[in-house]
């Protein structure tokens, strides 16, 4: 499958948003843990309270790519993905279960659907483009870019990949996939459009490992958030050369991304 | 896009284990639905639960993943020789080459809301508890294809109500972009504390069955279930997919568009998708929740694409709301429809609203249908329609 990428987004520690983390992603400065800004949707207030953290970092990347793609937000089709969802509205969920009365908290409930990212991001907009949302618990950056470049040739669209995984308050962090925040986007399009970023070749393959030596900080980072299993992408982007990268998925399959500049 | 083959269906509802006990509570208008006597029984609503999850553990190699979503996951698996098709089809295409993808919107969260209630001094979780296995959103669609030894590209899709309707369309784009050349898709959704608790906060709760389209409906009666479908590049059947249809209300996270602005655009894809126009389908399988706002958005989408004699039914009635599993229930009971030519009754009316439009039978009724519509509609806004027919 042939797919454009014409918008990319990021928002993680010491990588805040794309340009800012183009510098570190090429190998120009070293990476280091700083804190993120805030991001707020724009939302009446009663409903911008609302939104989880996951939900505002899912739209902190999803605007960077959409912005930088010029695409108009309703011609796009989304594909949010994480590995299992919001650890700390499923911690208050919880909580509240395992006290005497089991109260709920609307607010709560209502954030605990996994599309709650996914409908913020819609409301915001005002675009009834279809949107789906995905999960796969240890590599669901593989399993989003996937389909978003599924839908991209079957339906003939741009559609925006929204990656998030945060981490999980105590007592649920240790079991959680993510022990660092990390959110990124991608926007995938039909080639045709000369100002294309790179141009890719995805497919699912049998064959393993990573084809290239990525610096030690990126695959720690990788490896403390599923989300961030596409950092090799990302840099092969910022470097802007060609390059193939192998994205693991599942047990003996992995997902190719031949990247042309 | 041409007819996609569904070569196999398999269910565990709070209408029984199989086809065949789908069937038999349509043909007689049986609800499945009993008082809350779920865990601790406490809130006055009636649900829609599978009788036998309890009795039925995993097979010994797969008992990491116990848990009770995962036990209904296996109880579907074992209906109506769906094990075997899938084997067939494994032998035909190569397991590498069969996708799952399976809607859930909770997998097994009372397995982490147990933990919690039983978590040590420290406020640590016990040692025993298996977030991976057993409750992430993944859990059931990596059970389901560990347990069907398939190798092919997967996940959950959870978007709500609508999860289960929306691995058609995945699954339909895996196989049109050669990525596979069947899948396994479905869905599986079972009670917990989460879901009776959350939807009580939002008073979207009945006291009573749940009535669709009355004068008087007033919430959700909630269920659990597991579906399954086979879908294949090319193969014999009798029931094929026609086509899909998906959109976002962009409009509440927790109501729908008043007009039903949303289900309207995902009914009239599908219709698009399917190169069908509105005359071509001849009965709808309505989301119909019965709760207020729902019932009044969808009446008015469906009215206005369909007309007003079209025949509908929500069968919520009978099973329940089963929530990411509802889109695939639903579309069992539409495949039955098309087979045996019996459209269902919406249960539990006493009064139709007056308000509402749509041609709702109220006894199930044979129709003999060629093409039928299932509409499945999910909390956040996000929608999708189907389009299932008999093939020539």
């Amino acid at each position: 499958m042939r797919v454009a990428v014409h918008g990319i987004g990021l928002y993680a520690p010491g990588l805040p948003n794309w340009q800012a983390a183009l510098p570190v992603l090429r190998g120009e400065q070293a990476w280091y843990a700083a804190q993120l800004p805030a991001v707020t949707l724009p939302l009446p207030s009663a409903e911008r309270r609302r939104t989880s953290a996951c939900a505002r970092a899912a739209w902190a990347v999803a605007e960077q790519a959409l912005a930088a793609s010029g695409f108009d937000a309703h011609e796009v089709n989304t594909v949010f993905v994480s590995s299992g969802g919001d650890g700390a509205i499923l911690h208050q969920l919880c909580l509240a279960l395992a006290s005497p009365d089991r109260a709920v908290s609307p607010t709560h409930f209502h954030n605990s659907v996994h599309n709650a990212p996914a409908g913020y991001y819609g409301i915001a907009h005002a675009s009834h483009a279809a949107s789906t949302s995905l999960c796969n618990h240890a590599a669901p950056f593989a399993a989003g870019l996937l389909e978003a470049a599924v839908q991209v040739v079957t339906e003939n669209r741009p559609v925006l990949l929204v990656g998030f995984d945060l981490v999980a308050p105590f007592p649920l962090a240790p079991l959680w996939p993510a022990q660092q925040d990390f959110a990124a986007a991608l926007l995938l399009a039909p080639p045709g459009r000369s100002d294309a970023l790179a141009h890719w070749r995805v497919a699912p393959t049998a064959a393993a490992g990573a084809p290239a030596a990525d610096p030690d900080w990126l695959l720690q980072f990788a490896r403390a958030n599923p989300v961030a299993q596409s950092l090799p992408l990302l840099a092969a982007l910022a470097a802007g050369t060609s390059a193939l990268r192998r994205l693991p998925y599942l047990d003996g399959l992995s997902l190719e991304v031949e990247c042309a500049h | 896009m041409n007819p996609l083959p569904i070569t196999a269906l398999a269910t565990a509802s709070p209408l029984g284990l199989g086809l065949d006990a789908a069937l038999s509570a349509l043909r007689q208008g049986k609800s499945g639905l009993r008082p809350n006597d779920f865990a601790d029984g406490v809130l006055p609503t009636w649900i829609g639960r599978v009788g036998d999850i309890e009795a039925c553990p995993l097979p010994a190699s797969l008992e990491a993943y116990d848990c009770r979503n995962n036990r209904l996951a296996h109880l579907g698996l074992e209906q109506d020789g769906f094990r075997a098709a899938v084997a067939r089809a494994r032998q035909r295409w190569g397991g590498a080459r069969i996708g799952v993808f399976l809607g859930t919107t909770t997998s097994g969260i009372l397995a982490t809301e147990q933990a919690y209630r039983a978590h040590d001094s420290d406020g640590a979780l016990p040692a025993s508890f298996d977030y991976a296995h057993t409750h992430s959103l993944y859990s059931v669609t990596d059970y389901v294809r560990t347990s069907l030894q398939l190798a092919g590209p997967a996940y959950s899709i959870s978007t709500a109500c609508s999860s289960s309707a929306k691995v058609f369309a995945a699954a339909s784009r895996m196989i049109a972009a050669g990525v596979c050349d069947a899948a396994v898709v479905g869905g599986v959704d079972s009670l917990c504390h989460s879901i009776l608790y959350g939807f009580n906060s939002l008073a979207l709760l009945s006291s009573q069955p749940c009535r669709p389209w009355d004068a008087q409906r007033d919430g959700l009666s909630l269920g659990e279930a597991a579906g399954f479908a086979l879908l294949e590049r090319e193969a014999e059947s009798d029931i094929a997919l026609l086509g899909y249809g998906e959109s976002a209300d962009a409009y509440h996270m927790s109501s729908p568009h008043p007009a039903g602005a949303g289900a309207l655009l995902a009914m009239r894809a599908a219709l698009q998708h399917a190169g069908l126009d509105p005359q071509a389908i001849d009965y709808v399988n309505l989301h119909g929740t019965a709760s207020p706002a729902n019932d009044r958005a969808e009446d008015q989408a469906v009215s206005q694409l369909f007309g007003t004699e079209i025949a509908c039914s929500s069968t919520k009635g009978h099973t329940g709301h089963t929530l990411g599993a509802a889109g695939i229930t639903e579309a069992i009971l539409c495949a039955l429809t098309l087979r045996s030519g019996i459209a269902p009754a919406t249960l539990h009316q006493r009064q139709a609203d007056p308000a509402l439009r749509c041609r709702v039978l109220t006894q199930a009724k044979p129709l003999h249908p060629q093409r039928v519509m299932s509409n499945s509609f999910g909390f956040g806004g996000d929608n999708c329609a189907l389009v299932l027919g008999r093939t020539p």
